[in-house]
């Protein structure tokens, strides 16, 4: 029983970890695209779709990468 | 007695409550205490520029120590340390290989040592004259890229070149796969760049959102005590010390956590599906 409600201790403790990450990636995602973009239209003059084009594929990016946390940790958690 | 007075004496009572650049309030820690007692010492003055460094440094070797006396005599019925050790050891053994599976033993060292160094980083703010290193931006990014480039050479080593390539590319099979790689390939470079940002990021603010608090509340606690002129406060940070304990555990568990699972996506498809 102990060992049940460390289990269970421990599987929320990585839940608030995991669900606290989405929103940083959310936010690192666009940043990303929207550097790259920056660097993209100092160097070919495209200014600003460069910046507009990465920062919105940034965030598509973030939405596939939070889709993929999440269903990799539905996986872990139909295992337990 | 008026605001500003009062003020006045909680600054004189805790000027450990230095500022921070950033402008956030931090608790003075032994650096800055010896950088205040040697003021203009070229020595002191480079403890305190590189302080993160300091206490980053004072894990490591610490980590270092204890894994060292803990391992020197090895004996099949273990002292406590040993044990303590063991079942650290077997605790992230375990963890880890519930992710990745067997093939994922050969991480444990990595990830291991990334939860233990992060953990005690995190927990160490909360001791009175420490400071967290992972409160600053740089310790943060550094972890955050060695796990980046940890993941790109694993997947380099594990898929082969050309394996890791076709990974990057979305691993295209049918007509539509290949139409999609003009899409899939820079969304698949963007997701690898986030990745540092978000797990640095993260690691970062909440850290020094902890701190912070803490710093902020031993200054009310001096404050509301002042009128004595005593050089003692309410103990206000108490209950975020607390939080702090729990916060500073989350944070080492999740960067773990993300770090086994970028390597578990790094992997070959079929031993993700095997497990």
């Amino acid at each position: 029983m102990q060992k049940d409600s460390g289990k269970n201790y421990g599987r929320l403790v990585r839940q608030i970890g995991l669900v606290t990450t989405i929103p940083m990636i959310f936010v690192a995602g666009p940043l990303v695209g929207y550097w790259i973009g920056e660097w993209v239209d100092r160097s070919f003059g495209s200014d600003p779709w460069g910046k507009i084009v990465l920062s919105i594929l940034g965030f598509v990016a973030s939405i596939k990468q939070v889709t993929t946390v999440i269903r990799r940790w539905i996986k872990e958690e139909e295992k337990d | 007695m008026s605001v500003e007075a009062v003020h006045e004496v909680a600054e004189h009572i805790a000027p450990h409550a230095e500022k921070a650049p950033e402008g956030l309030k931090e608790l003075a820690n032994w650096v800055t205490l010896i950088s205040e007692k040697w003021h203009g010492a070229p020595w002191a003055d480079f403890l305190h520029r590189w302080e993160n460094v300091v206490f980053a440094w004072m894990i490591a070797f610490g980590l270092i120590g204890i894994a060292f006396l803990g391992t020197r005599k090895s004996r099949e019925i273990p002292g406590p340390l040993q044990n303590l050790l063991e079942t650290l050891a077997e605790a992230v053994d375990h963890f880890i290989t519930d992710v990745l599976g067997e093939r994922g033993r050969k991480f444990v060292p990595f990830i291991g040592t990334l939860f233990l160094y992060i953990l005690c980083q995190n927990l160490i703010g909360v001791v009175p004259g420490m400071k967290s290193p992972t409160s600053s931006l740089n310790t943060t990014v550094a972890l955050a890229i060695t796990v980046f480039f940890y993941v790109q050479w694993t997947g380099l080593r594990e898929n082969g070149v050309l394996g890791y390539i076709d990974h990057l590319l979305g691993s295209p099979r049918d007509v539509v796969g290949w139409i999609m790689v003009p899409l899939n390939f820079p969304l698949h470079i963007l997701e690898e760049l986030i990745r540092p940002l978000s797990l640095s990021l993260r690691l970062f603010g909440n850290i020094l959102g902890e701190d912070s608090l803490i710093a902020a509340f031993v200054t009310l606690g001096i404050t509301a005590l002042a009128f004595f002129h005593i050089p003692v406060g309410l103990p206000l940070q108490f209950p975020f010390m607390m939080l702090a304990l729990l916060t500073g555990t989350i944070q080492a568990v999740v960067f773990s956590i993300l770090t086994t699972i970028y390597i578990s996506l790094m992997l070959p498809h079929h031993e993700e599906s095997h497990h």
